[in-house]
Protein backbone atom coordinates (compact mmCIF):
# COMPACT_ATOMS: atom_id res chain seq x y z
CA UNK A 1 0.00 0.00 0.00
CA UNK A 2 1.40 3.36 -1.13
CA UNK A 3 -0.01 7.35 -1.01
CA UNK A 4 -0.97 8.16 -4.66
CA UNK A 5 -1.01 11.66 -5.87
CA UNK A 6 -3.94 12.88 -8.06
CA UNK A 7 -3.20 15.57 -9.32
CA UNK A 8 -0.39 17.12 -11.69
CA UNK A 9 1.98 20.12 -11.18
CA UNK A 10 4.62 22.21 -13.10
CA UNK A 11 7.83 23.19 -11.88
CA UNK A 12 8.62 27.10 -13.38
CA UNK A 13 11.12 29.17 -12.88
CA UNK A 14 10.91 32.86 -13.24
CA UNK A 15 14.52 33.67 -14.87
CA UNK A 16 14.81 36.93 -15.49
CA UNK A 17 11.53 38.13 -17.82
CA UNK A 18 11.41 34.62 -18.82
CA UNK A 19 9.45 31.49 -17.58
CA UNK A 20 11.33 28.12 -17.96
CA UNK A 21 9.40 24.52 -17.20
CA UNK A 22 11.25 21.95 -16.03
CA UNK A 23 10.39 18.90 -18.48
CA UNK A 24 11.32 15.25 -19.10
CA UNK A 25 10.36 12.45 -21.64
CA UNK A 26 7.07 11.16 -20.74
CA UNK A 27 7.17 7.22 -21.26
CA UNK A 28 9.91 4.74 -21.44
CA UNK A 29 9.24 3.64 -25.47
CA UNK A 30 10.98 7.53 -26.18
CA UNK A 31 13.87 6.52 -24.89
CA UNK A 32 16.81 6.09 -27.21
CA UNK A 33 18.77 3.77 -24.80
CA UNK A 34 18.57 3.20 -20.89
CA UNK A 35 15.71 3.80 -18.40
CA UNK A 36 17.45 7.17 -18.01
CA UNK A 37 17.01 10.48 -19.74
CA UNK A 38 18.04 13.94 -18.74
CA UNK A 39 15.54 16.75 -17.50
CA UNK A 40 15.84 20.21 -18.87
CA UNK A 41 14.18 23.58 -18.27
CA UNK A 42 12.62 24.76 -21.28
CA UNK A 43 11.18 28.86 -22.19
CA UNK A 44 7.52 28.57 -21.74
CA UNK A 45 7.64 30.70 -25.14
CA UNK A 46 8.91 27.22 -26.95
CA UNK A 47 6.29 24.31 -27.35
CA UNK A 48 7.16 21.51 -25.75
CA UNK A 49 8.19 18.80 -27.65
CA UNK A 50 5.54 15.73 -28.14
CA UNK A 51 7.30 12.98 -26.56
CA UNK A 52 7.74 15.33 -23.15
CA UNK A 53 5.60 16.33 -21.03
CA UNK A 54 5.86 19.26 -17.95
CA UNK A 55 3.16 17.86 -15.91
CA UNK A 56 5.05 16.15 -12.23
CA UNK A 57 3.57 14.62 -9.53
CA UNK A 58 4.30 15.33 -5.86
CA UNK A 59 4.42 12.07 -4.20
CA UNK A 60 4.84 11.71 -0.23
CA UNK A 61 6.76 9.35 0.85
CA UNK A 62 8.31 8.35 4.01
CA UNK A 63 11.59 10.24 3.42
CA UNK A 64 9.85 13.27 1.73
CA UNK A 65 8.35 13.54 -1.96
CA UNK A 66 8.75 11.79 -5.02
CA UNK A 67 8.73 14.26 -8.12
CA UNK A 68 7.75 12.21 -11.22
CA UNK A 69 4.59 10.45 -12.69
CA UNK A 70 4.07 7.10 -11.72
CA UNK A 71 7.03 5.00 -12.40
CA UNK A 72 8.95 7.96 -13.43
CA UNK A 73 11.00 9.52 -10.71
CA UNK A 74 13.32 12.57 -10.79
CA UNK A 75 16.74 11.37 -9.01
CA UNK A 76 20.19 13.29 -8.36
CA UNK A 77 22.46 10.53 -10.02
CA UNK A 78 25.17 9.85 -7.36
CA UNK A 79 26.50 6.70 -5.39
CA UNK A 80 26.88 8.98 -2.16
CA UNK A 81 23.22 8.82 -0.54
CA UNK A 82 23.87 11.26 2.33
CA UNK A 83 24.50 14.33 -0.27
CA UNK A 84 28.69 14.58 0.76
CA UNK A 85 30.19 18.37 1.20
CA UNK A 86 30.08 19.76 -1.71
CA UNK A 87 28.26 17.21 -4.01
CA UNK A 88 27.54 18.11 -7.33
CA UNK A 89 25.21 15.52 -9.38
CA UNK A 90 23.57 15.43 -12.78
CA UNK A 91 20.34 15.62 -12.29
CA UNK A 92 18.12 12.34 -14.34
CA UNK A 93 14.89 10.77 -14.59
CA UNK A 94 14.15 6.93 -14.00
CA UNK A 95 11.55 4.97 -15.55
CA UNK A 96 10.95 2.27 -12.86
CA UNK A 97 10.38 1.72 -9.55
CA UNK A 98 11.81 3.55 -7.23
CA UNK A 99 11.42 4.17 -3.14
CA UNK A 100 15.02 4.71 -2.56
CA UNK A 101 16.00 7.74 -0.88
CA UNK A 102 17.94 9.00 -3.11
CA UNK A 103 14.72 9.77 -5.18
CA UNK A 104 13.12 11.81 -2.09
CA UNK A 105 13.36 15.55 -2.38
CA UNK A 106 11.98 18.77 -0.04
CA UNK A 107 10.53 21.92 -0.39
CA UNK A 108 12.30 25.00 1.62
CA UNK A 109 10.82 28.27 1.00
CA UNK A 110 13.09 30.49 -1.46
CA UNK A 111 11.41 34.31 -0.29
CA UNK A 112 11.12 36.11 2.93
CA UNK A 113 7.55 35.66 2.75
CA UNK A 114 5.76 32.57 4.06
CA UNK A 115 3.01 33.16 1.54
CA UNK A 116 5.12 33.37 -1.76
CA UNK A 117 4.85 30.10 -3.85
CA UNK A 118 8.36 30.19 -4.49
CA UNK A 119 10.77 26.90 -3.48
CA UNK A 120 14.08 25.73 -3.36
CA UNK A 121 13.68 21.68 -4.49
CA UNK A 122 16.52 20.31 -2.42
CA UNK A 123 16.93 16.54 -1.03
CA UNK A 124 16.02 16.10 2.06
CA UNK A 125 18.95 15.05 4.12
CA UNK A 126 22.93 15.68 4.53
CA UNK A 127 24.32 18.91 5.83
CA UNK A 128 24.74 20.47 2.52
CA UNK A 129 21.28 19.54 1.65
CA UNK A 130 21.71 20.06 -2.34
CA UNK A 131 19.34 21.50 -4.30
CA UNK A 132 18.09 21.54 -7.95
CA UNK A 133 20.22 24.19 -9.93
CA UNK A 134 20.72 25.89 -13.54
CA UNK A 135 23.39 27.26 -15.38
CA UNK A 136 23.55 30.97 -14.93
CA UNK A 137 25.16 31.28 -17.97
CA UNK A 138 22.69 31.80 -21.02
CA UNK A 139 19.86 29.19 -20.72
CA UNK A 140 18.38 31.15 -23.29
CA UNK A 141 16.22 27.92 -24.48
CA UNK A 142 16.89 25.01 -22.65
CA UNK A 143 19.43 24.12 -20.27
CA UNK A 144 20.36 21.07 -18.22
CA UNK A 145 19.40 20.48 -14.56
CA UNK A 146 21.65 19.90 -11.51
CA UNK A 147 21.52 19.37 -7.89
CA UNK A 148 24.34 21.35 -6.09
CA UNK A 149 25.17 22.48 -2.72
CA UNK A 150 23.89 26.23 -2.07
CA UNK A 151 27.34 27.23 -1.69
CA UNK A 152 28.64 26.50 -4.96
CA UNK A 153 29.57 29.89 -6.47
CA UNK A 154 28.41 30.63 -10.27
CA UNK A 155 25.29 28.38 -9.95
CA UNK A 156 21.69 29.95 -9.88
CA UNK A 157 19.08 28.22 -7.86
CA UNK B 1 -7.96 20.39 36.69
CA UNK B 2 -11.03 18.91 34.73
CA UNK B 3 -11.02 16.17 32.68
CA UNK B 4 -10.66 17.88 29.11
CA UNK B 5 -7.93 19.66 30.09
CA UNK B 6 -6.01 17.32 31.47
CA UNK B 7 -6.58 15.33 28.36
CA UNK B 8 -5.28 17.90 26.52
CA UNK B 9 -2.17 18.38 28.99
CA UNK B 10 -1.41 14.75 28.67
CA UNK B 11 -1.61 15.07 24.85
CA UNK B 12 0.31 18.12 24.62
CA UNK B 13 3.21 16.32 26.25
CA UNK B 14 3.01 13.43 24.23
CA UNK B 15 3.42 15.36 21.22
CA UNK B 16 5.97 17.54 22.31
CA UNK B 17 7.94 14.36 22.70
CA UNK B 18 7.04 12.56 19.75
CA UNK B 19 7.96 15.96 17.28
CA UNK B 20 11.29 16.18 18.50
CA UNK B 21 11.96 12.67 17.98
CA UNK B 22 10.76 12.59 14.61
CA UNK B 23 8.15 9.88 15.83
CA UNK B 24 5.49 10.63 13.22
CA UNK B 25 3.02 8.03 12.99
CA UNK B 26 2.76 8.25 17.03
CA UNK B 27 2.47 11.73 16.87
CA UNK B 28 -0.17 11.91 14.08
CA UNK B 29 -1.99 9.22 16.13
CA UNK B 30 -1.86 11.63 18.94
CA UNK B 31 -3.02 14.49 17.56
CA UNK B 32 -6.00 12.28 16.42
CA UNK B 33 -6.63 11.45 19.67
CA UNK B 34 -6.68 15.10 20.63
CA UNK B 35 -8.74 16.03 18.20
CA UNK B 36 -11.42 13.82 18.89
CA UNK B 37 -11.55 14.76 22.73
CA UNK B 38 -12.38 18.38 21.33
CA UNK B 39 -12.17 21.92 22.81
CA UNK B 40 -10.22 24.94 22.39
CA UNK B 41 -7.28 23.88 23.66
CA UNK B 42 -6.81 20.75 21.48
CA UNK B 43 -7.32 23.10 18.76
CA UNK B 44 -4.38 25.52 19.77
CA UNK B 45 -2.01 22.93 20.24
CA UNK B 46 -3.45 20.79 17.22
CA UNK B 47 -2.26 24.55 15.54
CA UNK B 48 0.87 25.00 16.95
CA UNK B 49 2.30 21.92 16.36
CA UNK B 50 1.67 21.91 13.07
CA UNK B 51 2.60 25.48 12.39
CA UNK B 52 6.18 24.52 14.14
CA UNK B 53 6.70 22.00 11.44
CA UNK B 54 6.41 24.26 8.76
CA UNK B 55 9.18 25.80 9.67
CA UNK B 56 11.32 22.76 8.31
CA UNK B 57 9.08 21.48 5.53
CA UNK B 58 11.18 18.60 5.01
CA UNK B 59 9.91 17.72 8.36
CA UNK B 60 6.00 18.68 7.47
CA UNK B 61 6.38 16.38 4.81
CA UNK B 62 7.31 13.18 7.14
CA UNK B 63 4.61 14.06 9.45
CA UNK B 64 2.09 14.50 6.36
CA UNK B 65 2.89 11.16 4.97
CA UNK B 66 2.02 9.53 7.81
CA UNK B 67 -0.77 11.60 8.49
CA UNK B 68 -2.40 10.84 5.08
CA UNK B 69 -2.10 7.39 5.48
CA UNK B 70 -3.55 7.53 8.92
CA UNK B 71 -6.21 9.45 7.48
CA UNK B 72 -7.73 7.53 4.55
CA UNK B 73 -11.35 9.11 5.01
CA UNK B 74 -10.22 12.52 4.85
CA UNK B 75 -11.38 13.43 8.78
CA UNK B 76 -8.84 15.61 10.05
CA UNK B 77 -5.87 16.25 7.90
CA UNK B 78 -7.52 19.26 5.99
CA UNK B 79 -8.34 20.71 9.66
CA UNK B 80 -5.25 20.51 11.02
CA UNK B 81 -3.19 21.61 7.78
CA UNK B 82 -5.30 24.38 6.70
CA UNK B 83 -4.55 27.84 8.35
CA UNK B 84 -1.55 25.96 9.50
CA UNK B 85 0.36 26.05 6.44
CA UNK B 86 1.66 28.49 4.24
CA UNK B 87 1.64 28.82 1.11
CA UNK B 88 -1.90 26.64 0.41
CA UNK B 89 -0.01 25.10 -2.75
CA UNK B 90 1.56 23.22 -0.01
CA UNK B 91 -1.67 22.22 1.44
CA UNK B 92 -3.01 21.09 -2.08
CA UNK B 93 0.39 19.00 -2.77
CA UNK B 94 -0.15 17.34 0.74
CA UNK B 95 -4.10 16.87 0.40
CA UNK B 96 -3.85 15.83 -3.20
CA UNK B 97 -2.20 12.71 -1.88
CA UNK B 98 -4.47 9.93 -0.95
CA UNK B 99 -3.57 6.74 0.12
CA UNK B 100 -3.98 3.41 -2.07
CA UNK B 101 -4.62 0.23 -0.83
CA UNK B 102 -4.72 -1.36 -3.65
CA UNK B 103 -0.47 -0.83 -4.52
Amino acid sequence: MTLAQNCEYRMVLPIGQSKFTLVYIKEVSSLPAAEISVPFILNEANQVPTNMTPNVKFTLCPGGLKIGHDNVQLEAQTDQKEGDQGLSAPLVVKYSDNDQATGAWTLKHAGQDAQDPFFFVEVPYGEMRPRLAYQREAPQTSSKLAAISFETSNIKQ
Amino acid sequence: MNEADRKVFDCRANILVQKAERKYDALVKTMIELQEAGGTGAAQVIGETVTDLTKDLSQLFAFAYELRKNDPQNQYSSGFLKGNVSPPVVVDIIMDNTWDSTK
